[in-house]
């Protein structure tokens, strides 16, 4: 099966897991007392959901059509503040300040940003999308370092992983063999938030940190998503999906009545 | 060729007089029926600005790039008296009715100048698929609006994604009807489908209570 093929079956995938994912959200949720958290995360995943739609029309009736600036990355763009808003509401307090996280988060952000621009060439998309997307991995990476949720082993790790990567990918053109090293890495950095979530679900850690860590687990997994092309592209959507359930189970634990 | 501005003066001028002699939501709805007038016409500027300034084709504008631009545009006043006047929920939707109606009005005019009137299924989709399209993704970013500020959402965040409610729709049924066959009929049916929708929702008046 071609890659394109793949990736028209992902969408329809996508399209189903996100109705999924909404419907349990209102079963869940609709007629009970909310919080600020549950709202918003059930207005991106409505956003989600819409944006998802529009994409798998768009794959269906115009697959090869330019895409200069389209509702889709606005649709992203609104997921990610919005749950950026259901975070920041976990803790109405926190400030930023500049840890050397945050300092490299930035740094991720903009090379990132520009690395979009380079391989598409669409730079008003990747301009406004790159900058909502970074403005969300800092707010993801605060909330992260605020929960103490990684060690500064795995910091570090984190960090080395995800530039060699970047360097990878400025470096070399797509078909070089070193780019299949800079997958890898990209691959484990995702697989381990998806490994760190899912261990903290199995202990029943506290809702927050369950909510902290599955929405970096899905940002982490978007910036995989939007670094990758072909098959790769296919693998890190999958990923990227299995971070939807994980994160539904996290909020419904914020909704327990303690 | 077709003057757009004249046309836009024929039809406010009646529309202007008459708020001199309407009252409470009749003159709410004809200000902001003239507000989506002119909003249409600032739109058709700036896609068309878009066009000609980042080199696209008119289908990629037509497609991507109005959806964006005209439901910004819709959202900008009913945004401001959201913020400086703090309206009730029934006047704001009023005003919500008028910039939709008063923009699909404005431009189907245009068309229907520009193209002809003599197609009867023509006009029929003018008036049941585009137009009713307009009044729909207003009254959704409306609603979006109105639930982010009853639930205190009204932040960035809040109305992105009454935003993204409207314009995803709105880019939806351009995406749809700008091919031919199945794609295109569903395109038309959505906009009454969806206006149905609505109409079921806001009647049965979803509650949502927040502590």
């Amino acid at each position: 099966m071609t890659p394109e093929a793949l990736e028209q079956i992902l969408d329809v995938l996508d399209v189903l897991t996100t109705v999924g994912i909404v419907a349990a959200a209102v079963i869940r949720f609709h007629g009970k007392q909310q919080s600020l958290t549950i709202l918003f995360f059930c207005f991106a995943m409505v956003s989600l959901l819409l944006t998802n739609v529009y994409w798998l029309a768009h794959s269906l009736l115009r697959p090869n059509m330019r895409i200069p600036l389209a509702a889709n990355t606005i649709g992203e763009c609104a997921v990610f503040l919005l749950l950026s808003a259901a975070l920041n509401s976990l803790f109405p307090d926190s400030r930023f300040s500049f840890t050397p996280q945050l300092v490299c988060t930035m740094l991720f952000a903009s090379a990132s940003i520009a690395l979009w621009i380079v391989w598409s060439g669409e730079w008003l998309q990747d301009l406004l999308g790159g900058i909502v997307f970074g403005y969300f991995l800092c707010i993801c990476v605060r909330n992260l370092c605020q929960m103490d949720l990684f060690s500064k082993k795995e910091w570090l790790g984190l960090g080395i992983c995800c530039f060699t990567y970047l360097i990878l990918f400025f470096l070399f053109a797509e078909d070089h063999p070193m780019v299949k090293i800079g997958y890898g890495l990209m691959f484990s950095t995702m697989a381990w938030f998806l490994y760190r979530t899912i261990h903290l679900v199995r202990r029943r850690e506290s809702a927050k940190k369950q909510i902290v860590l599955s929405v970096s687990a899905y940002a982490s997994c978007m910036s995989g998503v939007y670094m990758s092309s072909g098959y790769w592209y296919i693998a890190a959507e999958l990923l990227c999906l299995l971070t939807l359930p994980l994160m539904l189970h996290a909020f419904r634990k914020e909704a327990e009545p303690v | 060729m077709i003057y757009a501005e004249n046309i836009l003066l024929c039809i406010a001028a009646p529309l202007l007089l008459s708020l001199f002699f309407l009252r409470k939501n009749g003159r709410r709805f004809a200000a902001f029926f003239l507000i989506g007038m002119g909003v249409c016409l600032l739109g058709a500027y700036i896609s068309g600005f878009v066009l000609q300034a980042a080199g696209l084709e008119k289908d990629e504008t037509s497609i991507f790039i109005s959806p964006i631009v005209e439901e910004i545009l819709k959202l900008l006043p009913l945004l401001s008296v959201l913020f400086i006047f703090a309206p009730e929920d029934d006047a704001f939707l009023t005003m919500a009715v008028g910039i939709g109606v008063g923009f699909a009005t404005f431009e189907n005019c245009c068309y229907i100048l520009s193209s002809g009137a003599e197609s009867l299924p023509y006009i029929l989709i003018r008036g049941l698929a585009v137009g009713v399209m307009h009044l729909v993704s207003t009254l959704a970013v409306s609603l979006g609006l109105i639930l982010a500020r009853r639930y205190k959402m009204l932040s960035i965040p809040g109305i992105a994604g009454s935003l993204t409610l409207s314009m995803i729709f709105h880019a939806l049924y351009n995406l749809l009807v700008s091919q031919p066959g199945i794609s295109s009929t569903i395109g038309y049916i959505l906009p009454m489908i969806a206006a149905a929708g609505l109409y079921v929702a806001y009647h049965k008046n979803l509650k949502f209570p927040i502590e």
